[in-house]
């Protein structure tokens, strides 16, 4: 290959340099998308793991223990007695700087038995004495350090619950792993005083080999339990396996939107090379020749649109780090992530699908473009006649995969193969979308007068151009579409359901999670016995640790009236009950899905005397976790698991008595309990809902990120489009076209197609809210709730593709408007 | 003697090309009446195109005025010298130009419409125009299924079809063989003589002299008269 | 080419930013500094200003006003078929304020304690050397005057029965294991000035010192996985104060040697930094029968003879010395076992156990004993917790 061939290549981009600015573009929005995307999700996960590992160290198992916790001479003995020389005493709870407004883990450790796990606890400069030998001292990351403005031997407040200790700093915390920057690490005494925990640690994290582990675990006290830490960071990560999966399900959403773009633009490049090509191949460049150097030319526009695409996918995945960050810790009560991970393999990813999609999109028109035979510069009808029988082809292709997509869907399957289906039918239906265009502008092409025809002949013909930007468009308003009816079928659920379990008309909740609750058996009674209160309930909550993540567990002690606050999915309400007081336990739904349980399932739950078959009453609907609860009545609890610190009572009014009483009855009573929170019912399911529109921020913003990408695609398309159309305009101008008409006719046509594009959007749209509420939704968490598919959305997502066409049409209608139809003429004249 | 139709006073035209301007035009100085048929000559190159897309307003010269029945056709707007080519002015391409979305009759329409004519009536006269030029039948084709001189008389058809004071052929034989060429300029002399429709054209075939009521040539950018 | 270039120039572009955002490793991290373990300001603790009277077994019993202290047992043992074997056990305790730490958690303690277990094989040429750290609180370690005790986690001292003496002493960890029973043999020495023993000439720079300068030892000692019956000699060396190695100090070396004939010999010179030795050296010699005799540091003068580096710290200790004490008529030569007893640990010093060869009062005299060598190297851990 000469370099004269690559030369008339570079010429051909300089020269239409805003043709190959937009190729460039659409390659940089769809790294970006993905980058960014990729890069949040790695930064979570890599949260996760160091949230973990912080917390955990190098710990290869955890002794854990029961509501209380492990008994400290556990501690004693497994040391003194066991000879156990890798075990490390952890006191853990959750606190608050109320100067910085940030919940933080309070970790109590033994400085003496770190060694072997957690680095940052080792002390460079620190007053180590300080620490252990003076109460009220901590240590603190350089973050919050900076943060809080403070000098090693300042004050600072730490709230836990209710109560505000000044502590003074003796050292900063050596590293600066983001998860760091959650941690007030105190002396395990210290940890015990703030905490209120004595007697008890939260665990013992140990570092044993197997054969020490098995030995271990044979001869273990009762109540406790040995787990393994890998365990446990996998239970972990597959906490948010499914949120993860959603999030990068829309970023691959944005990516099929990108690849589209980028074979729209490259295939549009390479047909205009087309005359180009035609006299190379006159002059005797072989086909491989002119097939390489498109190729290269394809890599090398990839290779830019990556590297702009990676510029500005990392300012955007800081943006969405911080989204996915609030989400995590509104959804799992996690610590936030705060800090970009940069992942090269993510950069890479991006890079390699940047490069690898521009050439791949380039490969299928630049080797058509190679094959035709020398000089025969195909005119624009025999393209459009391709492009019908393209056309055919798309909607037997789309239809086979739309088939196949619905039966992965139809069969049983994991959250990853419910996502494969939806994309095979999304994809199938993308397909369709150009011939649904043509069948759509059909009327508008053969009604109306000339000038309109011209417009709704001039959008279908253009389809060979525009067709996958088209697609494009629909696919991104489907989405836009199905994802908002998804949030708005689960808002609604959530809500119906909130407004059902919200039976009480005040609660009072236990602030923070201290050992000790604010909340006691003798406030209870207290409040049952107001004349304004018909009944009570009392709620303990409770995490136990397993080998498979946190199993959490949820005491009730309510009266006939909470009753009604639960909705049975399966078992008979009247039996439930009764099951319940009887020892049974009810599972939530997602438990229940998960565990594959029913009403008359054993489930098997570790107690503290070991191991204990529990019969499943009744399985009732709940949005609260994610993994499910098992509730069982307060004495189960008590009698199995220990005492656990009670977490929330529920006020009942009596019907005679007036809300306003009530609530000035119970103001005092909660101001003179510090800790405890009362909330009215209206305020909790307001709360709640907020809760919920921001876990679903993030999916908004990816959802506009989509659209950005398409809207991108259309002016590429558009103004690729307008250049090739250069010529017909000036003729339009010559017959007397005034330069308006011939603007308005560019945005009319592009109008139509976004109209279309919106019209095919709606029922994709529709089918994909569906296939996540029922699919995708059910599988990852385990709900199911009413499909609802409002006609708000389907407008808004009408008006999107509208108006992203228009949009996209305005500059190369300024152009138009500008253009000098004498030049048009001269040029190929 | 009637005040002439066009007046083109020192008409010059300028190409900025490679930094170094390109003078295509170096003052041109020509009147014609009305109805008159007048046929430039020249080398590729010298400025024919350009003198009649200054004509049709589609181009703005360098330099000089091209006045239309007393109107300075570049003092008005772009929109109103857009406005006038619709009313006034017929346009003939080498390469015919038709739009290829429409049809061989919407195309006739299209000048029609433009100006404001109901449909039916536009429709109705674009199949006469078409009988005109002897492709009745023709009217649901599109462009790309004729052949090179039908898709020419198509041209010819739409450029005059709303009676245009001023007909610009540019080359309109080109692209043609010389016996179809030859039925072309017949085609288009007849009924610009037919209507009393000035014809401007550019053209290298020799047999148009004959018919011609005026020859000029461009050389280096000047007119020269030369007798018919 | 130019297409070419750009490609090739980006791709290689690219790969720079790659490698450039790649995580760095994090740090290695390390043990935590030992000098953070000593809070507080001196005067804030009690110091060793005066002479005081010695009341045992009370003063067996730790001393929690003052900031560091030491339980120091070295010895000589021999198993059945003659094989000599080296031990020392150090139990230190350091308090990280100078007040009781307030507060209602059973893990608050205001006492740190760190144990050293060495044990030289001196016929395989090997030495082994072990440490523990932990507070002292839960019973996790401590000291208590009587019953006498002091223990770090399962690592233990303690008298045997309801008399004062024997001790037991039990430690083990990796591939040694120490139970021995010791007995005292002499009655306590008062180092220095009636058991005040001066480090400089500041007030208050000085330590409260005694030994048991001949304890028999007999038991059990594993090395290697080998148990073996052992019997020997120890020496206890307790001391507790309140003060740091004064700064024109670089360290000390300490002997502590046991003859034959029944006699002990204890010297230690501190060294300054400028080559020489500090004034406030001082020796001990406890004859067979009879009073102890303090010696001045002008009344005896140790000279190096051989040298030994360290692989694993790259530290040269003088492993061979003379030692001449005119007053006594002393020229002796001290020879470690092995050269091998380096305590690579949190604190690194190299201690061991050593023969002596020579002339004492005009006869030839033989023996054993225990040497420990401070600030060698250079280095920040150079130095024992404080001065001793």
């Amino acid at each position: 290959m000469t370099p004269l061939i690559l030369r008339a290549g570079w010429r051909q981009l300089t020269r239409y340099r805003g043709q190959w600015l937009l190729a460039v573009l659409a390659i940089a929005l769809g790294v970006a998308v993905v980058v960014a995307v990729d890069l949040a999700n790695q930064s979570a996960l890599r949260a996760f793991e160091t949230a973990h590992e912080v917390l955990s160290g190098r710990a290869s198992h955890q002794l854990v223990g029961g509501p209380e916790g492990v008994p400290e001479d556990v501690y004693r003995a497994l040391r003194l007695e066991r000879g156990v020389r890798t075990a490390a005493p952890v006191v853990e709870g959750r606190g608050e700087l109320p100067a910085l407004g940030r919940k933080v883990t309070v970790l109590g450790l033994d400085p003496f038995a770190e060694g072997p796990f957690r680095s940052y606890a080792s002390l460079g400069g620190g007053d180590l004495a300080a620490l252990i030998g003076v109460p009220g001292t901590a240590l603190l990351p350089a973050a919050a350090i900076r943060a809080l403005g403070l000098a090693l031997g300042d004050r600072f407040t730490l709230r836990v619950g209710a109560v505000e200790t000044s502590l003074r700093l003796v050292g900063e915390l050596a590293g600066e792993e983001p998860a760091l920057a959650e941690l007030v690490v105190v002396d395990i005494a210290t940890a015990q005083e703030l905490l209120g925990r004595f007697g008890y640690l939260s665990r013992i994290d140990l570092l044993l080999g197997d054969e020490q582990a098995r030995a271990l675990a044979e001869r273990l006290p009762p109540g406790l339990r040995l787990l393994s830490a890998r365990g446990q960071a996998e239970a972990m990560s597959a906490l948010t396996a499914a949120f993860r999966l959603n999030l990068s399900a829309l970023s691959l959403l944005a990516l099929l939107v990108g690849l589209f773009l980028i074979y729209n633009t490259l295939s549009f490049a390479v047909v205009r090379r087309r005359p180009i090509v035609g006299t190379l191949r006159a002059m005797g460049v072989t086909r491989g020749e002119v097939l390489a150097g498109l190729l290269l030319e394809a890599a090398a526009l990839g290779l830019l649109g990556t590297l702009v695409g990676l510029l500005l996918g990392l300012p955007l995945a800081q943006g969405l780090v911080r989204l996915v960050g609030r989400t995590v810790e509104a959804l799992y009560y996690q610590q936030a992530v705060t800090a970009l991970v940069l992942a090269p393999a993510s950069l890479l990813k991006a890079a390699l699908l940047g490069v690898a999609g521009a050439v791949l999109a380039a490969w299928l028109p630049a080797r058509e473009a190679a094959a035709q035979p020398p000089r025969a510069a195909l005119s624009r009808a025999a393209l459009e006649t391709g492009s019908r029988r393209w056309l055919g082809r798309g909607l037997a292709l789309g239809a086979l995969l739309m088939l196949v997509g619905g039966a992965v869907l139809a069969a049983p399957g994991g959250v990853t193969l419910g996502f494969a289906g939806l994309f095979a039918v999304v994809l199938g239906a993308a397909l369709w979308v150009p011939a649904l265009t043509v069948a759509l502008l059909a009327p508008v092409s053969r009604l109306g007068g000339t000038v309109v025809r011209l417009a709704g002949r001039g959008a279908t013909a253009s389809l060979s151009r525009t067709g996958v930007a088209v697609a494009a468009l629909a696919i991104a308003v489907s989405s836009v579409v199905g994802v908002g009816a998804m949030i708005h079928s689960f808002r609604g659920s959530v809500e119906a359901w909130l407004k059902r379990t919200l039976q009480a008309d005040y609660y009072f909740a236990a602030e923070g999670q201290g050992a000790v609750s604010p909340l006691t058996p003798a406030l209870a009674e207290r409040l049952r016995a107001l004349p304004e209160v018909a009944d009570v309930s009392i709620s303990r909550q409770l995490a136990l640790a397993t080998e498979r993540g946190p199993l959490r567990l949820w005491a009730l002690e309510l009266g006939p009236k909470a009753w009604s606050g639960f909705q049975f999915l399966a078992g008979d309400p009247e039996r439930v009950w009764q099951a319940f007081h009887a020892g049974a336990v009810m599972v939530s739904e997602p438990f229940a899905y998960r565990h594959g349980l029913r009403p008359g399932d054993a489930l098997t739950l570790p107690t503290r005397e070991g191991p204990r078959p529990f019969a499943v009453a009744g399985v009732y609907r709940d949005y609260g976790s994610e993994q499910g609860v098992v509730a069982m009545h307060g004495e189960t609890l008590r009698r199995w698991f220990g005492e656990a610190p009670m977490t929330g009572i529920g006020v009942y009014r009596r019907p005679e008595a007036a809300p306003q009483a009530l609530a000035e009855a119970l103001r005092p009573i909660a101001e003179a309990v510090p800790g405890a929170q009362l909330r009215s019912q209206g305020a909790i399911l307001e709360r709640s809902l907020e809760i919920f529109d921001q876990v679903f921020v993030i999916t908004g913003v990816l959802r506009l990120l989509a659209a950005a990408v398409a809207f991108a695609g259309i002016l590429a398309a558009l103004a690729a489009l307008q250049l090739e159309r250069a010529r017909e305009g000036a003729v339009l101008r010559a017959l007397g076209f005034t330069p308006g008409q011939q603007a308005g006719l560019t945005v009319a046509q592009s109008m139509l197609l976004g109209l279309a594009a919106g019209l095919c959007a709606l029922p994709i749209g529709a089918v994909l809210s569906g296939v996540l509420v029922h699919v995708i939704l059910r599988r990852a968490f385990g709900w199911s709730m009413e499909f609802q598919v409002p006609a708000a959305t389907l407008i808004e997502g009408l008006a999107l593709a509208v108006v992203a066409a228009t949009l996209a049409a305005l500059y190369p209608a300024w152009r138009s408007y500008r253009a000098s139809p004498a030049e048009a003429l001269r040029e190929e004249g | 003697m009637p005040t002439p139709q066009i007046v083109v006073q020192h008409l010059s035209k300028r190409y900025a090309a490679h930094g170094r301007g390109t003078e295509v035009l170096r003052g041109v100085d020509l009147a014609i009446r009305r109805g008159e048929f007048v046929v430039l000559l020249g080398r590729s190159g010298s400025g024919k195109s350009t003198l009649l897309n200054l004509l049709g307003g589609l181009d703005t010269p360098s330099g000089g005025r091209v006045l239309i029945e007393g109107r300075d056709l570049f003092a008005q707007s772009e929109r109103e010298r857009s406005l006038w080519r619709r009313l006034a002015v017929g346009i003939v391409f080498q390469s015919y130009n038709l739009i290829p979305t429409l049809t061989v009759l919407e195309n006739l329409r299209l000048p029609l419409e433009l100006l404001g004519r109901r449909r039916r009536e536009a429709a109705a006269a674009a199949e006469a125009q078409l009988e005109r030029v002897g492709l009745g039948g023709y009217g649901a084709a599109f462009p790309d299924q004729l052949s090179g001189g039908e898709q020419q008389r198509v041209a010819v058809a739409r450029a005059l079809i709303h009676r245009p004071a001023l007909v610009l052929a540019d080359e309109p034989t080109g692209s043609l063989d010389l016996e179809t060429a030859r039925q072309v300029l017949a085609l288009l002399d007849d009924l610009c003589r037919s209507e009393g429709m000035t014809l401007v054209m550019a053209t290298h075939a020799r047999e148009v002299i004959g018919l011609a009521d005026r020859v000029l040539t461009l050389v280096d950018g000047r007119l020269r008269e030369s007798p018919a | 080419m130019r297409a070419l270039a750009v490609l090739l120039l980006s791709l290689a572009v690219l790969a720079l930013g790659v490698w450039w955002l790649r995580p760095t490793p994090e740090p290695a991290d390390g043990v935590f500094s030992l000098q953070g373990l000593l809070g507080g300001e001196f005067g804030e603790y009690a110091r060793a200003e005066a002479v005081r009277p010695f009341r045992f077994p009370d003063d067996h019993g730790p001393h929690p006003d003052f900031r560091s202290e030491w339980w120091y047992v070295t010895g000589n043992l021999r198993g059945p078929a003659g094989e000599r074997y080296g031990f020392q056990f150090t139990v230190f305790r350091f308090a990280m304020a100078p007040r009781e730490r307030d507060g209602a958690s059973a893990w608050g303690t205001r006492q740190a304690y760190m144990a050293h277990l060495a044990v030289a094989d001196i016929g395989a040429g090997r030495s082994y050397a072990y440490e523990r750290f932990a507070r002292g609180a839960l019973d996790l370690a401590g000291a208590q005057a009587q019953p006498f005790a002091v223990w770090l986690e399962d690592w233990r001292l303690s008298q045997a029965g309801a008399e004062p003496f024997p001790w037991l002493l039990r430690a083990a960890e990796g591939e040694v294991g120490l139970s021995l029973r010791l007995a005292a043999d002499k009655p306590p020495v008062l180092q220095g000035e009636q058991g005040l023993s001066r480090k400089g000439p500041e007030p208050g720079n000085a330590s409260y010192y005694y030994s048991y300068t001949r304890m028999s030892a007999e038991g059990e000692l594993t090395v290697g996985g080998r148990t073996v019956p052992v019997r020997g000699e120890a020496w206890l060396d307790r001391e507790w104060s309140t003060s740091a190695l004064s700064p024109d100090l670089e360290g000390w070396d300490w002997f502590s040697l046991q003859l034959e004939d029944g006699g002990e010999l204890m010297l230690y010179q501190l060294r300054r930094t400028d080559g020489g030795a500090s004034p406030f050296s001082a020796a001990t010699y406890v004859p067979a029968d009879g009073a102890p005799r303090s010696l001045s540091a002008g009344e005896f003068r140790l000279s190096a003879l051989a040298h030994w580096r360290s692989p694993a710290s790259g530290a040269r200790y003088p492993i061979r010395w003379r030692v001449e004490v005119p007053a006594l008529a002393a020229d002796l030569v001290v020879s470690a076992g092995i050269p091998a007893q380096e305590l690579n640990l949190s604190v690194r010093y190299w201690e061991g156990a050593v023969d002596v060869v020579g002339t004492l009062g005009g006869q030839s005299a033989r023996g054993v004993g225990y040497m420990e060598l401070t600030g060698y190297g250079g280095g920040e851990s150079g130095r024992t917790p404080a001065g001793r």
